[in-house]
């Protein structure tokens, strides 16, 4: 029984290890370091770029998003996925992930940059103070990546 | 009629056959509609607390962390760290995730907890499996399909689809047209 038990525990172990593989199959042989792509935005626009790093959070949600950490000390870089077409776990955090897409730029007014910030904490369960909020330029020009294909290691 | 026979034990058998995957994606729907409300496949919970950091000291040593870990009370292997500004450090373990502000002590741990049967149900429900799958969840629409159309023929005379059955099917057409016409 206890043989049995244990030749169990060592193949579920086996199978849940295993890394996860989301949306398109990752085609590209090498990564960028997301320093060099928010370096130099305007050289990788709607090209498709490969980073990695470690999930640091995750769309608590629908999973339509991740913070990857970058190079620098401080820096991400955000995956954004379709609704549904990429459902990252919330259960991904802190582990390494591989995550292919094309940086886009996001171009956002003063309203726009309050609203997402405000839909950003109501995604994260933290309080939104509107009179606190002050925007910076980072707010308002957003690079991030619109996400294809990830693996989570 | 022969054909009427034939019709009701396939609607039979393949409603059997459905039933598990029915169950499956609809409660697995029920969950995922509420999406915007809470994440359907996991309980996360929040605590804050304090931490006394007068012994660190910036840059934080591993046995800084692992000082951090006990005294939040966590037990368990720290995944990675990553540092979200100067005076804010994030550590991860296994399903639990630490923010410490470094000049005020502040922390806050976020754990997560799967929720038993929607976990998995939702899993399946959104295709995580892929592979073949995604072929079994095409052939279960399909035999949805056919459940629809053989359920219309059942029954015949008054409270079949000449009857009563037209009338409800007539609604059950409509009602999505309505909410089609009225939001979209």
């Amino acid at each position: 029984m206890a043989k049995r038990l244990l030749f169990y525990i060592i193949l579920f172990s086996f199978i849940f290890a295993k890394e996860i593989e989301l949306g398109q199959k990752l085609t590209l042989d090498s990564t960028t370091a997301v320093s060099t792509l928010l370096e130099n935005p305007d050289t990788y626009l709607n090209k498709p770029v490969q980073i990695a790093g470690t999930v640091v959070d995750v769309c608590a949600h629908k999973g339509c998003w991740i913070e990857v950490s970058g190079d620098r000390p401080y820096e991400t870089i955000q995956v954004k996925v379709d609704d549904g077409v990429i459902v990252f776990p919330i259960t991904a955090k802190g582990k390494n992930v591989v995550a292919e897409g094309k940086l886009e730029k996001l171009s956002l007014s003063d309203d726009q940059a309050l609203r997402m910030k405000k839909h950003e904490a109501e995604e994260k369960g933290e309080e939104f103070h509107e009179e606190n909020c002050k925007l910076t330029e980072s707010d308002k020009t957003i690079y991030r990546l619109r996400g294809l294909g990830a693996v989570i290691k | 009629m022969k054909w009427r026979k034939w019709n009701n034990i396939f609607h039979r058998d393949l409603g059997y056959l459905a039933v598990g995957l029915t169950i499956i994606y609809s409660v697995s729907g029920i969950a995922v509609n509420h999406v915007a409300d809470w994440n359907p496949s996991y309980i996360i919970e929040k605590t804050s607390f304090q931490i006394d950091i007068s012994s660190f000291q910036s840059p934080l040593t591993e046995s800084d962390i692992s000082h951090i870990v006990s005294a939040s009370g966590l037990t368990g292997t720290v995944e990675s760290t990553f540092m979200i500004s100067s005076d804010q450090i994030r550590i991860f373990l296994e399903n639990r995730t630490l923010d410490l502000n470094l000049k005020t002590g502040e922390a806050e741990l976020e754990s997560i907890e799967k929720r038993v049967f929607l976990q998995e149900f939702n899993a399946m429900h959104l295709n995580h499996p892929k592979r073949l799958w995604t072929w079994m969840a095409d052939i279960y629409a399909a035999v949805l399909i056919i459940l629809a159309i053989t359920g219309l023929f059942v029954l015949k005379g008054k409270k079949g689809i000449t009857g009563r059955g037209a009338w409800l099917t007539g609604l059950g057409i409509l009602i999505p047209l309505i909410f089609y016409f009225m939001y979209l």
